[in-house]
């Protein structure tokens, strides 16, 4: 009876890591890249995610769940995305964003990335390259350069003052 | 020592670009998250974190902030406020009310104008008068930069309302200006138009379509197009890019009824009031002339929340303005007619209305659509 009607189906996706996840297809084919295995009939066994860690995955998996349980409205779904980011920090953000970037989920992108921006606002210099593990490759002069362009520049006609 | 300054900047600029050239080798360190997640990321900061923090970075980050798609998207990211200079604070403060998260944000602008204006805004780009010069320029205040407009000089004009927009099919911005030459008792209405950096004097445009009305209207700038209302009957709107003026007739049956017009920043927007509490929409596409209904806005379910402010402050009848759209259209912002320095901010998807408040002083501003950018003229 249930099957006539379509039993959901489930996927089994696994980690980088080793950990398997289960979760219904009609949530995982929020990731196009997920999707595409589905439609290609690659999904028939375990899914291996190679670039996505367990710990990481856990977590778009609820987010998956969540966002595929609000029917059609961007208001409610918005909300979901801004209250499940809420309390993630920097390093989780950074990677979530890797993971959706690699999952091709163009709105938990967007989202991270906007929330990872919020995080960075009015945050040192020194911060974001510790956040971002970028050493500072410019040499003092240079830094100095950039820093001159930091003052106010005047340019356009050259009037006469003593006109 | 100005013009010496301003040319010691330009040859820093130059450096600069040879380093960039100079510096282009591969680079060992493992970053941490590939560039294009970085530069998703780095476009939706703020302009102001992106001049002054992002960029000492590294250079990398360098390079990717000064690329012009770099630029160009992190304008298409950013969301304009409402730019209001306050004359009455003594400190001569400007706020900027922008919409954050779906909420009003009521900052302090960090820019302090000197002179006049803020008389017209386009992609972050402001136009102010400079006294000392006696002068318009265009200032980028997230990017620290000025650029003087060459003096508009004409005999006996009376000039008002500059405006700037930008032609996209050209890609450069141009001020626009209307002026009247006095001629008795009235004004010859003339137009004038200067391509920034490209053009050293204004040139004037000739074209019968003007009309006297112009020189004391503040024109609506929508994306390319600079539009002037005019006799309840018509509106004139400047194709930028070609400089062609056109007359294009308000919708049929709109000819009573009071109007307001605002630029929604894509397009131009007409009301026409209904009853006081409703209002019929219109929208201009401005390459075509073509007028196109909009979907009726209706406060009167809403009227309890007016009445509520308006009653602490005044015992009269009072008449709703529609003063600006927020948010592409989303949000539009409305002023009692009379200046209680209160503004409602009302979602036309929601429906949802809030509120602020500002000194008395700024009910008479223009209420000018800023973004913050790091967009430049050259």
């Amino acid at each position: 009876m249930a099957a006539e009607t379509g039993t959901p189906t489930t996927l089994t996706l696994k980690s980088n890591d080793d950990e398997l996840f289960s979760v219904a297809e009609s949530a995982a084919i929020l990731s196009v890249t997920i999707r595409n295995m589905v439609e290609d009939g690659c999904a028939g066994g375990v899914i291996p995610l190679d670039n996505v860690d367990g710990k990481t995955l856990a977590s778009v998996i609820t987010y998956m769940n969540g966002i595929s349980a609000i029917p059609a409205d961007e208001e409610k779904k918005k909300s979901y995305r801004d209250k499940f980011l809420s309390d993630k920090d920097f390093e989780t953000l950074a990677d979530m964003v890797l993971a959706a970037n690699y999952l091709n989920m163009s709105c938990l992108m967007d989202a991270v990335s906007a929330k990872i921006a919020q995080v960075m606002e009015k945050k040192s210099v020194g911060w974001v390259r510790r956040k971002f593990g970028i050493e500072n490759d410019y040499t003092p002069e240079e830094e100095a350069a950039v820093k001159e362009e930091h003052k106010w520049t005047f340019e356009g006609v050259e009037t006469d003052d003593d006109n | 020592m100005a013009n010496k300054e301003g040319k010691s900047e330009i040859v820093v600029g130059k450096c600069n670009s040879e380093r960039v050239r100079m510096k282009y080798r591969s680079s060992t360190k493992i970053e941490f998250l590939p560039d294009e997640l970085v530069f998703n990321i780095l476009v939706r900061l703020p302009a102001e974190d992106i001049y002054n923090d992002a960029m000492l970075v590294c250079w990398k980050w360098y390079r990717t902030i000064h690329s012009r798609n770099f630029i160009d998207s992190h304008l298409r990211h950013s969301t304009p406020g409402i730019l209001i200079r306050n004359f009455n604070c003594k400190n001569n403060d400007s706020i900027i009310v922008s919409m954050r998260q779906d909420r009003l944000v009521l900052s302090e602008f960090s820019y302090k104008f000197a002179g006049g204006g803020p008389w017209s805004c386009c992609n972050g780009l402001i136009v102010e008068y400079d006294y000392s010069k006696r002068s318009l320029r265009i200032t980028n205040p997230a990017i620290k930069r000025h650029f003087a407009i060459p003096q508009f000089i004409r005999p006996r004009a009376h000039v008002i309302y500059p405006s700037i927009a930008y032609s996209a099919a050209s890609k450069e911005y141009k001020v626009v200006l209307t002026y009247g030459i006095s001629d008795g008792d009235s004004y010859v209405p003339r137009l004038a138009i200067l391509t920034v950096g490209v053009d050293q004097s204004w040139r004037d445009v000739c074209t019968p379509q003007l009309s006297e009305d112009m020189i004391i209207i503040a024109p609506f700038i929508s994306e390319g197009f600079i539009h002037w209302p005019l006799e309840r009957t018509h509106v004139l709107t400047l194709n930028v890019a070609t400089e062609v003026v056109t007359k294009t007739p308000l919708p049929e049956g709109c000819d009573s009824g009071f109007k307001f017009y605002l630029s929604t920043g894509k397009n131009l927007s007409l009301f026409v009031r209904c009853t006081v509490f409703s209002l019929e929409v219109w929208d201009l596409e401005s390459e075509s002339g073509e007028w196109t209904k909009m979907n009726n806005i209706d406060l009167e379910s809403q009227r309890s929340k007016f009445e509520d402010v308006y009653c602490k402050k005044n015992s009269r009848r009072f008449v709703l303005i529609p003063t600006v759209w927020l948010k592409c259209k989303e949000v539009l912002v409305f002023r009692f007619q009379r200046p209680t320095g209160v503004f409602f901010a009302y979602n036309v998807r929601t429906h949802g209305i809030d509120w602020f408040e500002l000194d008395c002083a700024c009910h008479f501003r223009n209420f000018e659509l800023h973004t913050n950018s790091l967009v430049w003229l050259t």
